[in-house]
């Protein structure tokens, strides 16, 4: 008889965590809806009906209702829009209405027909397509308009391009700058060791909040916003590398010891090579889960920046400074609308959190099932 | 214990150094400074913006500011000279006490060579001014300004024209008490309901802590704070930001004490929210691990009611960890509190940090951003120390 | 004979993994006579710890025992509430574990886990459970007890530490004290030491004992009769010397033969080919089928009954009765 033992297919690590994940429903959707945002962010001019600077007369009109049945109580297939039109009451503030005289049905993919607001779709075709709009002079406001009467919901998309992204780069820079620092120190020791872990201590050090507005200050505050957006992105990787490093430092350490690493060596593999081929790969998984944890951290640093004005100016939109307008608290009843993206900010974090748990929980081979 | 809390306040010498440098240096690459809209008045003579400059040390290489900066801060070094009460008097003016004639070329670092050097022979010499290693004494003559033991000092704020000790001594008050009553609202919460979920580990009482933990942690902190105020201007049952309701001044000691507290309910909610979703579930992790452990099977095979196997055997365990957590949350809610400070309005060390930043108060940034770092250390090293106390198993001779 | 002190039946636990459900013992049924010692032997992964804790329904979730009784002292030990479990361990049915240094609490001195156990069943004064406490560490001979008492677990070294649970366990002078690998994690010298010592103590007590292990040669010092695990399931169960001379399963006898002899003969050592079944892939018919020099047809469709084979002498092959030892050299 045979004298093999049991023939169950021998599953990789990764394969199983992968498994586990996408029994994670909680985790899954988070993914779909994280691809859902990003997708919307890097279409954004095709799904915005408009312009983040596109203005008009139009200051804090309230999100517009979609209808399907008219004034002749006929429903129409296609809904429409009503344009909104306004008065000063006696209180000296707008007041609106809708001018039920024309509907503005929806289009699909109209053209914006002003050739101003063309843009590149995906960086390369020069078109002005767009998934939905309404015939001017009539405007579709999904989500209600700002102080300068621009639609929020495009403000909202477009915003979307900066908070998102700039959550992934810097991240993306501190693990790279992290994992580099902390795999040397971890696997020099000694000297270099001890030099690096103080220069990590020392950022560590700082209050991040303050060193981030100090940072922010030492910068002209009218800048070009792809300079401040860089500049936003550097700063926040600047203060979030070191604690990575420390802690991928301390994996390393501990992986460095491990009987693998000591075959390598004793075969005459070159230091480089045990780190990049050996340590490194076998620190990946809490990588990943550590980087996924803290790109919320960096959403919050860039939308907290430009909340307080110190991040990306006007006209430029970001989710931070949208929820600015919604600073003036006494005012706030009369267009709660503002705080859309501060709603949106809460469910890409959830998201992200809900992933980087459910990564968390599938890299882990102690995790106990029900 | 002694010699290791002593060790560590010395390494935490030159990161402290290495921290306010950077800092330091950032400010002074920022184009501007702090007596830009000086600069910018045409009504202000060039005479009075250099003296200015001079008084405030900005015409000095970078280095040298800096390290007039730390010498003023250290508590052993030499003594800075006084900040004159008024403008030292224009050229022309006979001083009282003016010896005729002192040497000009002698090194003076302190006002005022220049103009002096081109002062045609025959008018009066400008007075001697103390310097930094120099000082003319009540005699008129120099002496040597010994290093000695003194004060630190943080320098001026330029832009409250009081000394910066002065400015953030009232501030950090304010942030001290809101960091610290939201550290004892976060943990009072965190850690019952922590061990309640590992204890309960996948039913309801758990998802339910796990449920409200991820709001609680993917909830923006300024955000919340928004629709917070938003609802307390709304329904008007909460102040809408502040510190104290007007009329503050003619309140009693006790009812002064219940105003601050009402005001700072919101920002204290929402900091608490914030920090304990997190530390929750860090409780309710470290708790199921040691659960895990052989120590929690050999209570019970004693034969110990399951409460105390887990009061007692499990939590004890459980905590040590915590306590390390401990010092990094007090630094973190001292760094996130001042986001809320700004939106809330709440005049702590956030805001000033905020205001000293947009005015370019170069003292005032500094001693602000030593300040949370010190806090921070602080806050580390009490972790240590808790930490070293409370497992027997490290010691720290 | 007397009445078995502790009877298990059909003892059933499992727990889940990847979506399925593992069984890590199967139908497990053991005896133990008052004041005998019954040694539980099989590898790693075979169950017998787990069968272990069960008895002292302390198997951790997420498994479960999904079947059985534990009978002891008249009471299905299985069925009791907490309270009344509560009262039988540490007090009737005592257990220590293979690893010392993590059995014991590190945040708490030596001496108030041993008075701990003694307080949790007898209500005596703190005084008086410190001063049995001191005896009981004299009593498992480590030196310097009084000083001990005051010291952390990690203050110990691990024979020491041993002999710390060993006072533990016998606190409140339990009838059965099941021992899950009490040596393997300590070095060999101490082995002997902490064996020697447990003989004493039953000899003094009377108590029986329920050693688990996987290395045949203490269970030739030390038990009386031997139960055979593997996949969770029991294949032998005979007397000691019975089964060093004359064992009838497969398995039993491919463990001895890879035991290396002292005794002349060199020789290629024989392990047993193949592993261990991964528990979520469990051979269909009789789970050591794949492994085995005797098996056939049948023993891949039907799995064999635990029968007896001969006089007080049980084993789970159907070919039990053509179990040679020591195994000639024809087979492949």
């Amino acid at each position: 008889m045979t004298a093999t033992g049991a023939t169950a297919k021998p599953v990789s690590p990764t394969r199983r965590a992968l498994g586990r994940l996408r029994r994670n429903r909680a985790a899954f959707a988070s993914a779909v809806v994280l691809v859902i945002f990003y997708l919307g962010a890097a279409l954004a001019p095709f799904f915005a009906p408009y312009y983040y600077d596109d203005a008009a007369e139009l200051s804090y009109c309230p999100p517009m209702r979609l209808h399907f049945v008219d004034e002749t109580r006929r429903f129409r297939l296609r809904p429409f829009v009503y344009r909104c039109r306004y008065y000063f009451n006696q209180n000296a503030e707008r007041v609106f209405y809708e001018d039920t005289s024309t509907a503005y049905p929806l289009k699909l993919m109209v053209r914006h027909g002003d050739s101003r607001w063309d843009y590149r779709f995906l960086g390369i075709f020069k078109t002005d397509l767009h998934l939905f709009g309404v015939k001017a002079p009539g405007r579709i406001y999904l989500l209600g308009a700002d102080w300068m009467g621009r639609d929020l919901f495009s403000r909202i998309l477009y915003g979307s391009r900066i908070s998102l992204t700039v959550g992934l780069v810097g991240v993306a820079i501190t693990f790279v700058l992290g994992m580099l620092v902390g795999g040397i120190a971890g696997y020099a020791g000694g000297r270099t060791d001890s030099l690096l872990m103080r220069l990590c201590e020392m950022l560590m050090l700082a209050p991040g909040f303050y060193l981030m507005l100090a940072l922010r200050s030492a910068l002209p505050a009218e800048l070009p916003s792809t300079q401040v957006y860089l500049l936003i992105v550097l700063i926040l990787s600047f203060i979030g590398w070191a604690g990575f490093a420390r802690v991928v430092r301390g994996m390393v350490l501990s992986i460095r010891e491990k009987e693998y690493v000591l075959s390598a060596r004793a075969a005459g593999a070159t230091r480089w090579r045990i780190i990049t081929r050996h340590i490194l790969p076998n620190t990946l998984s809490y990588a990943i889960v550590s980087v996924t944890v803290s790109i919320p951290g960096y959403i919050l640093g860039e939308t907290g920046l430009s909340f307080i004005g110190l991040g990306i100016q006007e006209p430029q939109a970001s989710w931070g400074n949208l929820l600015a307008e919604a600073m003036n608290v006494s005012e706030i009843r009369f267009h709660p609308w503002v705080l859309w993206s501060g709603v949106f900010i809460f469910l890409v974090i959830m998201a992200f959190n809900f992933l980087g748990d459910g990564l968390r929980d599938a890299f882990d081979p102690k995790s106990l099932e029900r | 214990m002694a010699s290791y809390v002593l060790r560590r306040l010395l390494v935490s010498i030159p990161l402290l150094i290495g921290v306010t440098f950077v800092t330091f240096l950032v400010m002074h690459i920022s184009p501007g400074d702090m007596l830009a809209p000086y600069r910018n008045d045409p009504l202000i003579s060039q005479t009075t913006i250099r003296k200015m400059e001079a008084q405030y040390n900005l015409d000095k290489p970078l280095v040298i500011q800096y390290l007039i900066w730390l010498n003023n801060l250290s508590p052993f070094g030499f003594p800075p000279p006084p900040v004159p009460e008024r403008e030292p008097p224009a050229q022309g003016e006979q001083p009282a006490s003016a010896p005729a004639s002192a040497p000009m070329t002698q090194e003076n670092p302190g006002t005022g060579s220049e103009q002096a050097a081109s002062i045609p022979a025959g008018v009066p010499a400008a007075p001697k001014k103390s310097g930094y290693f120099r000082r003319v004494g009540a005699d008129g003559q120099w002496h040597f300004n010994w290093p000695r033991f003194k004060w630190p000092n943080l320098g001026q704020s330029f832009t409250q024209k009081r000394p910066v000790a002065q400015v953030i001594k009232s501030r950090a008050f304010n942030t001290i008490i809101l960091s610290l009553v939201s550290m004892v609202l976060t943990w009072l919460i965190a850690l019952p309901l922590g061990i309640l979920a590992a204890v309960r580990q996948n039913r309801l009482a758990d998802r339910l802590a796990a449920f409200f933990a991820f709001i609680g942690m993917s909830m923006p902190g300024f955000f919340l704070c928004l629709l917070f105020l938003y609802g307390a201007s709304y329904t008007n049952l909460l102040p809408v930001g502040g510190i104290t309701s007007p009329g503050y001044e003619s309140y009693t000691w006790w009812r002064k004490t219940l105003d601050i507290g009402w005001h700072m309910i919101i920002p204290t909610v929402v900091i608490a929210i914030g920090s304990l979703a997190g530390l929750q579930r860090i409780m309710r992790g470290n708790m199921l691990e040691v659960l895990r452990m052989q120590y929690i099977t050999t209570a019970r095979a004693k034969g110990l009611p399951e409460s105390r196997v887990i009061y007692r055997h499990a939590l004890r365990n459980a905590i040590n960890p915590m306590l390390t957590i401990f010092g990094y949350q007090l630094s973190g809610i001292l760094s996130g509190a001042a986001l809320i400070e700004i939106v809330i309005g709440w005049p702590g060390l956030g805001m000033l940090m905020l205001e000293a930043v947009r005015a370019q108060d170069i003292f005032l940034v500094m001693g602000d951003l030593l300040i949370g770092a010190v806090l921070l250390i602080a806050g580390n090293l009490i972790a240590d120390l808790l930490l070293a106390i409370a497992d027997p198993r490290i010691s720290y001779s | 004979m007397a009445e078995p002190i502790l009877r298990a039946n059909e003892l059933v636990i499992s727990f889940p993994a990847e979506g399925k459900r593992l069984f890590a013992a199967c139908g497990v049924s053991l005896d133990i006579d008052p004041g005998e010692t019954v040694a539980l032997v099989g590898e790693s992964g075979s169950g017998k710890t787990v069968t272990s804790l069960s008895l002292l329904n302390l198997v951790p979730p997420p498994g479960r025992i999904d079947s059985g009784e534990v009978i002891f002292e008249g009471r299905n030990l299985l069925k009791l509430n907490a309270d009344q479990m509560r009262a039988v361990r540490g007090a009737r049915m005592a257990m220590i574990f293979q690893e010392p240094m993590t059995s014991l609490n590190p945040v708490f001195t030596v001496g108030s886990q041993v008075v701990e156990a003694i307080l949790a069943h007898e209500s005596v004064s703190p005084r008086d459970a410190w001063q049995r406490a001191l005896d009981l560490l004299k009593r498992v001979k480590i030196p310097e007890a009084a000083q001990r008492l005051r010291q952390y677990p990690h203050q110990l070294s691990g024979g020491m530490q041993q002999r710390v649970m060993i006072a533990m366990a016998l606190a409140c002078k339990p009838v059965l004290l099941i021992a899950d690998e009490p040596t393997t994690a300590l070095d060999v010298t101490v082995q002997a030491e902490i064996l020697e010592l447990l003989e004493g103590l039953k000899r003094d007590t009377g108590m029986s004992m329920l050693i688990i292990t996987h290395d045949l040669g203490i269970v030739a010092e030390t038990a009386e009769r031997i139960y055979v695990m593997y996949a969770g399931r029991i294949v032998e169960k005979c007397s000691v010397t019975e089964i060093l001379t004359h064992p009838m399963h497969p398995y039993t006898a491919g463990l001895l033969q890879a035991v290396p002899s002292l005794e002349g003969r060199s020789g290629k050592l024989r392990p047993i080919p193949g592993t261990v079944p991964n528990l979520a892939a469990v051979p269909s018919g009789c789970p050591f089928h794949p492994r085995c020099y005797l098996a056939d047809s049948i023993c891949e469709r039907v799995e064999p009954p635990l029968r007896k084979a001969a006089s007080d002498h049980w084993s789970a092959c159907h070919f039990a009765e053509s179990v040679k030892w020591p195994i000639t050299d024809s087979s492949s």
